[in-house]
């Protein structure tokens, strides 16, 4: 219980201290919401008042003190672009990067797990330069390239898929199905090729460790000392690399919104630091961060299952 | 071709494809993609086959797609469509300047009067507009307009608009150039404008004001309302805004479409390959690096092209401050560029050369603006400055593909005459603070909308209290020049006014150096753009819009 709590208190520090540093880093940046609403039209005077009445005359921790005071009611603010209420827009694209995120995961672990058990069974042969050849070619692609060539190819020529844009699940489901298949290989694809790595050499290892041999020694067959041991003890730098490519996922599902034209929290992130739409900004921000921090709480609760020992220390 | 043998070349392969999918030949995908080639959108597609699938006979079906009175075929359906670059973060045009969202507000609106695309003026909601004093524009509305939220569109209506918008609260961004101006109601449907001083270009000003009811104002950002030709549907932000035709338009037997969608891409690249891979109706802009393949398949007739130059790209050098402050230095400078380079590189060859604030096309423009590069002669002017041996300057840049390789390019121009630069790029915000903010610049690059009025851009940049003078330039001959141009009705003298303030402050002062026009091409098939598309303002004219194959 103790372990959890302390987890708990981490992952709230680290939320409080993002919110801290993302409140002060997004006004730090130069060009604020007047001139990026007015742009090439800007005009001083208009813009000394749009900032009088978005709240941006007072100081640095008066606004701080008003947002986290409002933050702790569960009010997020109002989109300086728009007026909306910033809650209500962050919740539709933070699901819409969860089903992006969710399919692509689904799909990278799909290809990852069963190809790093390959590749680990047939250490040198065809088979594992097959897979590892895949994968140098996955991990050297940047992922908005890869984005294009799977539009060029599944879209463009081949006509298969539908190029990009989103569809409404509720309105049409196969076709939401058939629009995000693009998407969650561009995502899956890219975690896969590292997982796949990671599992092959974590469980390569495990099969050098003094337990395998005392296994062997046993007289346990090969296939028993991987079920029992060595795919046990593979799977915790596993769960580690997935974690954290989750968590690098959240940060980096921009450039696959981008590209496909997928409206996830990741373009709207970007979009509100370009419009220095600042409670926008902060918000997602915020939400990220606490992603983040469930993710890795999740991670370690995890490790405390499979690992015992861990729960102990 | 006749109307009669566009009918038939159009009902023959409507009917041929029809045959074809009835007995099998084809599939379902080769015959939707046979009915988008032969220009038909999603719905008409949608109509033949659910006509194929009723056993509707053919003489229905070419019925649908092949109206008998007119000269062309007209597009039903839903107009599908790429915008790619700026995704929208608002849909109210009053107070958000981007282009985004004046695009993507477009369909819902109409104007008192629009530009079209030679620049001319053009009536909409105003049957009549007279300006016989420089200072009284008298606008007489069309009887029986109404908002699309059921209120009159009248005289009170839009003098009401005119108040919001010079309300600073409201955050209009054309808010200064209404400044002064006063409205009288003369009758229900006519509303007389006056300003407080000689402004003949003020109509432009105007058709830059799509008209919706005050009472709307407040919702426009999320739910846009006007009196156009489309009502507002539904936003996905960051995805796509849908529009449905508004019965209750005043021309509604004019719009053909059924409706018009607009899907937003970030990234051109994507958008582009979006629009071949798809049934979309048009990509605007298309990415550049791709110009080469998309003309290539406008030879092949797979689409059409059209390198639309809504803005020009310019480069200031600080008048009051810094190296540039002679004049000769900025001579020096607009001398060394090469404005070919400055094409082929950033704009892969599709934009043009630009020595003015007018395109070359307009009737205020004059040649005598144009100049060939000189270095030695720049070289010359930065001696006789006392700076024969250069200096080190930045130019600050925006981080868009073009700007960036524009300055890349100036980089490389400079260096001949010794004036080594640093690319400083930053965000447009930051730059735009940078420029009318905290002046904290010698040089800078930017563009900004062309307009076919002459006086519009001269007044923003040459006039020592424009508001987009970043460069600080005060020149009293040009601002006595400026105000004789506003005061002037021939337009021969006006030529004559402005042509003269360009030659002063773009060539003996060189304040503002045009560079390139800031291209944004479209590409389009299945209907015909010309007639609405692009402009001298960013809005597509959607009231003009007659679609058609």
């Amino acid at each position: 219980m103790r372990y959890f709590l302390f987890r708990i208190a981490g992952g709230l520090l680290t939320i409080f201290v993002s919110s801290l540093l993302v409140f002060s880093m997004v006004r730090l940046i130069p060009g604020d919401p007047a001139s990026a609403l007015m742009g090439r039209a800007f005009d001083p005077e208009l813009a000394k008042i749009m900032r009088a009445r978005l709240g941006l005359d007072g100081t640095f921790i008066h606004q701080y003190s008003a947002w986290l005071k409002a933050l702790l009611q569960g009010d997020f603010g109002y989109s300086f672009l728009n007026g909306a209420p910033v809650g209500a827009q962050l919740q539709d694209r933070f699901l819409r990067t969860i089903h992006l995120l969710l399919g692509g995961i689904t799909f990278g672990l799909l290809i990852s797990i069963p190809a790093g058990l390959v590749a680990a069974r047939h250490k040198g042969k065809w088979q594992d330069g097959c897979i590892i050849g895949f994968t140098t070619l996955m991990l050297s692609i940047p992922q908005f390239v890869l984005g294009i060539l799977l539009i060029y190819i599944f879209a463009v020529r081949l006509g298969w898929l539908p190029a990009g844009g989103w569809v409404d699940p509720h309105e049409n489901l196969s076709l939401w199905a058939r629009s995000m298949i693009l998407p969650w290989m561009c995502v899956g694809l890219a975690m896969s090729a590292f997982i796949s790595r990671v599992l092959r050499a974590s469980i390569l290892d495990a099969r050098n460790m003094e337990f395998t041999r005392t296994a062997r020694s046993w007289g346990l067959s090969e296939r028993e000392i991987d079920r029992k041991h060595v795919y046990r003890n593979a799977s915790l730098p596993t769960i580690t690399v997935v974690g954290l490519e989750i968590g690098y996922l959240f940060g980096g599902a921009f450039v696959i919104e981008k590209v496909f034209a997928y409206p996830g929290i990741g373009q709207l992130t970007v979009d509100s630091i370009s419009g220095r739409d600042y409670p926008m900004v902060q918000a997602s921000v915020l939400l990220f961060a606490v992603s983040f921090a469930i993710v890795n709480l999740m991670v370690d609760l995890i490790y405390g299952v499979i690992d015992p020992r861990i729960r102990q220390k | 071709m006749s109307s009669s043998s566009n009918e038939n070349e159009f009902g023959k392969g409507a009917n041929e494809l029809v045959q074809q999918y009835q007995t099998g030949n084809i599939t379902r995908r080769q015959f939707a993609k046979g009915v988008f080639l032969l220009g038909l959108g999603g719905g008409s597609a949608a109509t033949i086959l659910a006509a194929c699938g009723s056993g509707s006979d053919v003489a229905e079906i070419t019925a649908v797609v092949a109206p008998p009175d007119t000269d062309v075929i007209e597009l039903m359906g839903t107009l599908v469509g790429i915008m790619t670059q700026q995704i929208p973060s608002s849909l109210d045009p009053f107070t958000n300047a981007q282009g985004a969202a004046l695009n993507a507000a477009g369909p819902c609106h109409d104007w008192l009067e629009w530009v079209d695309l030679k620049g001319d003026l053009y009536p909409s909601l105003a049957e009549t507009v007279t300006q016989d004093d420089p200072k009284v524009i008298t606008y007489k509305i069309r009887s029986g307009v109404k908002f699309q939220n059921g209120e009159d569109v009248n005289a009170k209506a839009v003098e009401d608009l005119f108040a919001w918008v010079q309300d600073k609260n409201n955050g209009a961004w054309l808010n200064s150039r209404f400044d002064g101006v006063t409205t009288t109601v003369v009758d229900d449907l006519t509303i007389q404008i006056n300003l407080s001083k000689e402004d003949v270009t003020f109509r432009y000003a105007v058709s830059r004001l799509p008209i919706a009811a005050v009472s709307t104002m407040a919702a426009q950002a999320l739910t846009p309302s006007g009196c156009g030709p489309y009502k507002f549907e539904r936003w996905v932000q960051g995805s796509y805004v849908e529009y449905k035709k508004d019965p209750n338009y005043r021309n509604a037997a004019d719009i053909s479409l059924d409706g018009i969608k607009m899907e937003h891409f970030a990234d051109a690249n994507a958008g582009t390959q979006a629009f071949l891979a798809g049934d979309k109706n048009w990509v605007y802009p298309t990415s550049l690096s791709q110009s080469k393949d998309l003309q290539s398949r406008e030879d092949a007739g797979e689409l059409k092209y059209m390198p639309l130059e809504p803005g020009v790209c310019y480069l200031i050098a600080a008048s009051d401050r810094g190296p540039t402050k002679d004049p000769n230095v900025r001579k020096a400078i607009r001398l060394a560029l090469d404005r070919k380079a400055l094409n082929d590189g950033p704009f892969n060859g599709q934009s043009r050369p630009f020595f003015s604030f007018l395109k070359p096309e307009s009737s205020f423009y004059s040649t005598e603006l144009e100049y060939e590069r000189n270095i030695d002669e720049a070289k010359s002017l930065m001696a006789q400055a006392g700076m024969a041996k250069g200096f080190k300057e930045k130019i600050y840049t925006p981080n868009v593909d073009y700007f960036i390789g524009l300055s890349t390019v100036m980089k490389s121009n400079l260096a001949e005459i010794g004036i080594d630069i640093t690319v400083e790029i930053e965000e447009t915000p930051a730059v735009i603070d940078r420029m009318f903010k905290t002046k904290d610049f010698n040089m800078v690059v930017l563009g900004d909308a062309l307009s076919p009025e002459p006086s519009e851009l001269v007044e923003y940049y040459l006039r020592s209290t424009g508001t987009r003078n970043a460069g600080s330039y005060v020149n009293t001959e040009v601002d006595d020049l400026l105000d004789a141009g506003l005061r002037e009705t021939d337009n021969a003298k006006r030529i004559e006014i402005y042509k003269k303030v360009q030659m002063i402050g773009l060539l003996d002062d060189s304040s503002f150096i045009p560079l390139v026009a800031e291209v944004l091409p479209a590409a389009y098939k299945g209907a015909n753009w010309d007639e609405f598309a692009g402009g001298f303002i960013q809005y597509i004219i959607w009231p003009k819009a007659k679609l058609t194959v």
